[in-house]
């Protein structure tokens, strides 16, 4: 176990890394960050100026390495447009964030495990279907479609709910449901098929024959046996669903760190910019270690391998 | 089962995804024929108008049209022509650097196979979407620069998928045979695991398509995408997000448009893996 969580460790360190140098290059191949802060007359001096504050005058090795200096604590100096260390716009953002990724994956898991449990119990009945082409339409519906759509319908026509901002739970539930169906469909779907594994196996026709009733035999029995393979996809979704939140947020003016990110990569404001995706890459790296690990605690198989 | 429902029940999916493709291709291909109207052309005196089934409807323009008074269904009509032009054109880029490395990782092996399972490694390990948004803050928004993201996150899958098929190639009796008779190692590629490969690719690029008409049409919408002259599904329903407490039409058929071609592709998608290998994770 020890050298798997050190091999583990170590592969998340370098994949941190790897995308803290893709973006630092990224940022010095496509130009002067200087130039973009100057208006459009400057003199030569205003320029040396500005260098000189950003610290872009130093050698390339200095600015890397203050670079990855900063990766640890995610600090990478003061936002461009705005007069406030990136780190603190940031900050203050990531509560909302965290609180409309949280509620969808919530509704998420709630939603489907029962469902696909269910379709599983009832292969080829009218539940299965019905949720099979949900699931479908999940996959195939843009995220900020849904959102628009769901606006248009509550919001709009309905008046049922509130269509922008934040503050009370009923600002929530638009925002995570939108979220809420990608995920949802996938975890359906992953649940159906290793139930429907689970309920072929011998244990579940033994359970049957000592006289269990169905629920006891397809939530005690099988869905014990399908929840680790879901439990792992539903830990690797979460970071993906952090991705989403950055379109959820735009569609309802939530106040998060999506809505930031896209107007700072507009702005081209680097620091911000740097700043979240170098947060959301720890985010998401530090979550799959944390599955990784979960799997190999449970099963055997794999810290021995 | 009769043999008939058997039949039906494995190729009514792929029957029905390519039926909802063919039309958007034609749709696409035809685009500068059948729309009624240029779809750059404003009639600021015919702004806002709802479909011609409403109230206030106007015969010329079956959807309706803009903020602008373009015609809503033109813009569709060419909207699927960028649409598919940016997915497509990733898919065959990111299709080609993906599957050579994933042949020289998977056939020359060693400290070349090593880098590259690395560097997939950690391209998988980010939601796509925040690698394309940082990729995108440095470049100006363009088809070429959607095509790029497109391409640095969609080349692992194809990698990673061709490795592993042909270090199990590999181990077959026709390699030998090949080197025993003296064939050089670019033949034995290119006339023999290359061909062995195809079905593979072919599913993941059906696969890959419908995720990235969704990622492109994502990037336009976030303003992020190609610039907001080109007529495309996810800008169009951008630009008509100030407008949905008076104009729901703006949203609603460009996003009908998306969902029609994404299900077409992805039941094609889904109906080629299960006739060649449903075990494959893409």
């Amino acid at each position: 176990m020890a050298r798997y969580l050190v091999r583990r460790l170590a592969s998340t360190l370098f994949a941190i890394w790897a995308v803290a140098t893709l973006v630092f290059l990224i940022v010095r191949v496509t130009g002067d960050p200087a130039v973009l802060l100057l208006s459009e007359q400057y003199t030569a001096e205003d320029l040396v100026r500005v260098r000189a504050r950003l610290g872009l005058d130093r050698p390339l090795t200095v600015q890397y390495l203050r670079f990855l200096a900063g990766v640890p604590t995610i600090d990478f100096g003061r936002s461009y447009r705005f007069d406030q260390p990136a780190r603190e716009l940031v900050t203050e953002r990531l509560p909302a964030t965290l609180m409309l990724a949280v509620a969808a994956f919530g509704l998420a898991v709630v939603l489907s495990v029962p469902a696909g449990a269910l379709s599983a119990a009832r292969r080829n009945s009218t539940v299965d279907y019905a949720a099979s082409f949900l699931s479908f339409l999940g996959f195939a519906m843009p995220i900020f479609w849904l959102g628009t759509m769901l606006i248009i319908v509550f919001g709009v026509f309905l008046r049922w709910l509130p269509t922008s901002g934040s503050g009370s739970w009923r600002h929530l539930v638009l925002p995570a449901v939108t979220l809420a169906t990608f995920p949802l469909g996938q975890f359906t779907r992953l649940v159906r098929s290793e139930m429907l594994d689970a309920l072929a196996a011998d244990y579940v026709r033994t359970a049957h024959a000592k006289g269990l009733g169905e629920g006891a035999v397809l939530f005690r029995h099988a869905l014990k046996n399908a929840a680790l393979p879901v439990i792992t996809l539903m830990g690797l979704t979460f970071g993906t669903l952090l991705g989403g939140a950055i379109i959820t947020e735009t569609i309802f003016a939530w106040p998060g760190l999506g809505r930031l990110v896209i107007q700072a990569t507009i702005a081209r404001d680097y620091p911000v910019v740097q700043t979240v995706v170098i947060l959301l890459a720890i985010v998401f790296a530090a979550i799959n270690l944390l599955v990784d690990l979960a799997y190999a605690a449970l099963d055997p198989r794999i810290r021995l391998a | 089962m009769s043999s008939v429902r058997r039949f039906l029940r494995r190729h009514l999916r792929g029957a029905v995804g390519g039926a909802l493709f063919a039309a958007v291709l034609a749709c696409a291909a035809l685009a500068p024929w059948i729309v009624p109207h240029p779809p750059g052309e404003q009639q600021l005196l015919g702004r806002l108008r709802p479909p011609a089934w409403a109230a206030r409807g106007d015969r010329a323009h079956l959807l309706g049209t803009d903020h602008l008074g373009r015609d809503l269904a033109s813009r569709i009509l060419f909207g699927a022509r960028t649409s598919l032009l940016i997915a497509g054109s990733g898919v065959m880029v990111a299709g080609l650097v993906g599957v050579t490395l994933g042949i020289v990782a998977g056939y020359r092996g060693g400290a070349a196979d090593l880098v590259l399972m690395r560097l997939v490694d950690v391209v998988l390990a980010f939601p796509a979407l925040l690698l394309a948004i940082a990729l995108l803050a440095a470049f100006r928004p363009s088809a070429a620069s959607v095509v790029g993201v497109l391409t640095v996150t969609g080349w692992v899958t194809y990698c990673r998928i061709v490795r592993g098929q042909i270090l199990v190639l590999k181990q077959e009796d026709f390699v030998v045979a090949v080197h025993a008779l003296g064939g050089t190692d670019r033949r034995l590629v290119i006339h023999h695991l290359l061909p062995n490969l195809v079905p593979v690719i072919l599913v993941i690029a059906t696969i890959q398509l419908a995720q990235f008409i969704l990622a492109e049409s994502a990037l336009s919408f976030l303003g992020l995408g190609v610039p907001p002259a080109v007529p495309s599904w996810g800008g169009m329903i951008n630009e008509g997000r100030d407008y949905i407490w008076n104009a729901w039409w703006i949203e609603t058929f460009p996003g009908l448009a998306i969902v029609w071609t994404v299900s077409g592709i992805g039941l094609l998608g889904d109906w080629l893996r299960d006739l060649i290998d449903p075990r494959l994770r893409v």
